[in-house]
């Protein structure tokens, strides 16, 4: 099992480039794909979900070229778009049989399936109920189950946790966890806790380049004794701004905790913590980007 | 002064909006093609204002006075269909939620789409007048641009009767049973019985122009017409026509100069306006101002599946918000373990049948009760009544399932599915296809009463009629869908075609209709349409997994 991403580009009217020489090699295991907004994340999950084809370069299943040979993928596909609407007049069972027959899944073995994924995203308290009277979170949970009816070898996610409670986000990724055994796991958001609880090697994505592709373990080694946590005075709080890289601030009563990531100390009473996904991944963005782009990214 | 300019934006936005969309291209570009056939030349076989057997010379009153009949007349039966989609746009890009949480009333918003409305219809009606300036002096019959006596009658028949278009817009989009197609099945019919109505209202006993209920404005131009043609041809006897008229000799052709616009014109077409302000206003009453709460019951009785709950073992987690107090302590939950059993008979069945079988039941829901009933209804009164009224029910009950037919090929990016659907296999040879037949099969379930009793009367030819409309019509409605991408395309399209078929086929009376008296050939063409039509679907399909 094998998915290959060989140099591939995307481009818009307008000559925009949503994606450019982009190249990955994956096996099974979970992708956390990180990006800030407009990074080409969905660009490249439309692709690899044969929704749109590459302006350039190729993405090969087992060796197989997705945009000639689709149905060899889809066959195999399980994919969670970003964006994704639902027929309001079918309840979740009916919707999720419509699809499983789509996908090529029926009888027994749907019904099953779909039995099955109903609990598993909680939803079989409310399946009878039209779906055009569901929360956002419940229709994402949907879609999280229409994702894994043809029990893929690949899955493709992008930003699934999107709309989601709290403990609808532990559900996710603890079942994302459970089903990356003999898959690949593609996981595309720009919630760093979600890739950090889940993922076995992360791509950093911006602008449509691929910045790094790594083990999360390796991410965190290159900022390691880079993160500094400190206390300083609100009226400090703007200076430090433009001086530093801040990952996390929060107020107490003492003042304003600053985390920041420095290669060097930022303050005598500056100490050093260990750093988290979150630090290493603004630390990679910043490195290849300038200041104002930071603070862009820091609020998100 | 904050309500005026409260409308002003939401009139500027939604304009804008709807002008910058590909669709309206494709409107500019017919109302200019509609334009240019609208000013026949002499010799041409048809006419399209005339007078018995005359016309007017192609001076500036004349074309005016034609294209100002034309939007009267004629253009609110494809406009209605352009403008109506000001609020269901608000409300399927969410922007509806975002404006009931603004301090906007009813009344502005209803106005203020209303305005919408009539600004893009007012821009429809601007490209028609100088499309009339342009083919006076293509035509070259008078060269002569008086400018007044030509935008004057466009614009005073034309702009009242277009707000109380873009006002009926508003309205049937306010009233949930008429915003979608049985909406514009009505809107359809309303037109059809209205425009005798009105053109009545114009002429008097005797044929003669009156301007009392002249909702076209229309009477004093044609009376002028008349009493200018009366002096050259004493014979004529009050007959009108507006729109094509077939013409085997060349037309009568006479000098009109026009009228004089008095001020009481003016009065008079501004109270039409008025009446479609007031028109409009009437939306307040059922508009829900994006309430989710008084959209249609969505509840889940009715058909469900009974769910067998497998126990999937779990296990607790802890939540990493922990320290949220949003989450008041909650610390840990229990998740199930995601250990769903494998699928191992990925081959082992004909998938066609399952998808077809699923299209199937997802074109049968979503209807009333009542929707159900009716078709029973066809089927059992195509099959008992005499020969001439079954082949009436047979035109009525292809009508009744419009909402199925222009969902086809459109419902995917209708209803934002496509990436579920397009991203799953073979959804050109297993999709595309099981939704024709789908298609196809409504129409035959519709026309089983009349196509049973077709065979137990050995009528062979009428039969095949039948089977091949049954045929075509899912065709165009794949076709349509495809390419429009809005479900809109087809129902306007088939309503025309379903109205010229009805009338060509005896309206009310289908008494001595046999296939006999049509030509051998006409089974073939409209077969080969139907193929060829499927192969276009098949395109516009092939063309956006393409993308």
């Amino acid at each position: 099992m094998k998915l290959v991403i060989d140099n591939v580009g995307k481009r818009y009217k307008g000559n925009v480039w949503g994606l450019r020489n982009f190249s990955l090699e994956l096996r099974p295991g979970i992708l956390g794909l990180l990006g800030p907004n407009g990074a080409g994340k969905t660009t490249l999950m439309n692709i690899l979900a044969t929704v749109t084809k590459p302006t350039e370069g190729r993405v090969t299943w087992n060796g197989k070229d997705t945009a000639r040979l689709p149905n060899t993928l889809r066959a195999v596909l399980g994919y969670l778009p970003q964006d994704f609407g639902i027929y309001p007049n079918l309840n979740a069972v009916e919707f999720l049989q419509y699809l499983a027959a789509i996908k090529g899944v029926s009888g027994k073995a749907a019904r099953r399936r779909i039995d099955e994924l109903l609990q598993l995203v909680n939803l079989t308290d409310v399946c009878k109920r039209p779906l055009g009277g569901y929360s956002g979170g419940m229709k994402q949970r949907v879609g999280i189950a229409q994702a894994l009816l043809n029990d893929p070898q690949l899955l493709v996610v992008d930003e699934p946790t999107t709309g989601l409670d709290p403990e609808g986000r532990v559900r996710f990724r603890n079942l994302l966890s459970d089903l990356s055994g003999e898959r690949i796991v593609i996981l595309s958001t720009h919630i760093v806790s979600d890739v950090e609880a889940t993922a076995t090697e992360i791509a950093l994505i911006r602008k449509g380049h691929l910045l790094q592709h790594a083990a999360p373990e390796q991410l965190l080694q290159a900022v390691e004794g880079k993160v500094w946590m400190c206390t300083i005075s609100s009226h400090e709080l703007t200076s430090f701004r433009q001086q530093y890289l801040i990952s996390s601030t929060a107020r107490r009563s003492d003042g304003v905790h600053v985390r920041i990531v420095a290669d060097a100390q930022p303050a005598d009473a500056a100490q050093g913590v260990p750093p988290t996904l979150e630090d290493a991944y603004l630390y990679s963005i910043s490195s290849t980007q300038g200041a104002a782009q930071n603070s862009e990214m820091r609020e998100q | 002064m904050i309500v005026l300019r409260s409308m002003y934006h939401f009139m500027r936005s939604d304009f804008q909006e709807r002008v910058r969309s590909f669709s309206f291209l494709v409107v500019v570009i017919m109302t200019l093609f509609m334009g240019y056939f609208f000013v026949p030349p002499r010799d041409a076989n048809y006419q399209t204002l005339t007078l018995g057997n005359a016309r007017g010379v192609y001076n500036s009153p004349w074309v005016g006075t034609m294209f100002g009949a034309m939007s009267a007349t004629l253009s609110p039966l494809i406009t209605f269909y352009l403008i109506n989609n000001a609020v269901r746009r608000d409300r399927k890009t969410g922007v509806g939620r975002i404006i009931a949480g603004t301090p906007t009333s009813k009344p502005v918003y209803v106005l203020g789409k209303w305005l919408s409305n009539l600004a893009v219809l007012s821009l429809i009606l601007f490209i028609l007048t100088v499309t009339a300036l342009g083919m006076q002096l293509f035509r070259g019959e008078d060269r002569h641009i008086d400018l007044w006596s030509l935008v004057a009658p466009i614009w005073l028949m034309g702009l009242p009767v277009l707000a109380s278009v873009a006002a009926m817009g508003v309205l049937f989009e306010s009233v949930p049973f008429l915003s979608g197609s049985f909406g514009n099945v009505a809107y359809f019919f309303l037109y059809m019985a209205m425009l005798p109505l009105f053109i009545a209202g114009t002429t008097d006993a005797n044929g003669m122009s009156q301007p009392s209920c002249d909702f076209y404005g229309m009477s004093r131009p044609i009376a002028s017409m008349q009493r200018e043609l009366l002096k050259i041809d004493p014979d004529y006897g009050g007959s009108l026509s507006i729109g094509a008229e077939k013409f085997t000799a060349d037309p009568i052709i006479f000098r009109w100069e026009g009228i004089v616009w008095t001020p009481r014109i003016f009065v008079e077409r501004l109270m039409w306006f008025g009446i479609a302000m007031v028109l409009a206003l009437t939306a307040v009453l059922p508009f829900d101002r994006f309430d989710p709460a008084r959209r249609r019951d969505k509840s889940g009785h009715g058909v469900g599946q009974r769910l067998k709950v497998f126990g999937l073992s779990k296990r607790t987690v802890e939540l990493p918000e922990r320290r949220d107090p949003a989450l008041s302590g909650k610390d840990l939950i229990e998740v199930p373990v995601a250990d769903l059993r494998p699928l191992n008979d990925r081959k082992g069945y004909w998938r066609f049948g399952t998808v077809l079988l699923a299209e199937l039941r997802l074109a049968l829901r979503g209807h009333a009760w009542w929707w159900y009933a009716g078709v029973v209804a066809f089927v059992v009164g195509g099959a008992a009544t005499k020969p001439e009224v079954s082949l009436m029910i047979l035109f009525f009950s292809w009508l009744w399932p419009l909402k199925v037919w222009s969902m086809m090929g459109a419902r995917e990016t209708h209803h934002f599915t496509y990436k579920l659907i397009f991203s799953a296999s073979h959804p050109l040879r297993r999709q595309l296809a099981a939704t024709w037949l789908v298609g196809v099969f409504f129409a035959l379930l519709l026309g089983t009463g009349v196509a049973l009793g077709l065979v137990i009367r050995g009528e062979t030819g009428q039969l095949v009629a039948v089977l091949l409309g049954a045929v075509f019509i899912p065709s165009l409605a794949l076709a349509l869908g495809t390419w429009s991408n809005t479900p809109r395309m087809f129902e306007v399209i088939y309503l025309i075609l379903w109205y010229g078929t009805f009338n060509l086929a005896g309206g009310m009376d289908f008494k001595g209709l046999a296939l006999e008296d049509v030509s051998w050939e006409i089974p073939f063409v409209c077969l080969g349409l139907s193929l060829l039509l499927y192969v276009v679907a098949v395109v516009g399909r092939w063309k956006e997994l393409q993308r």
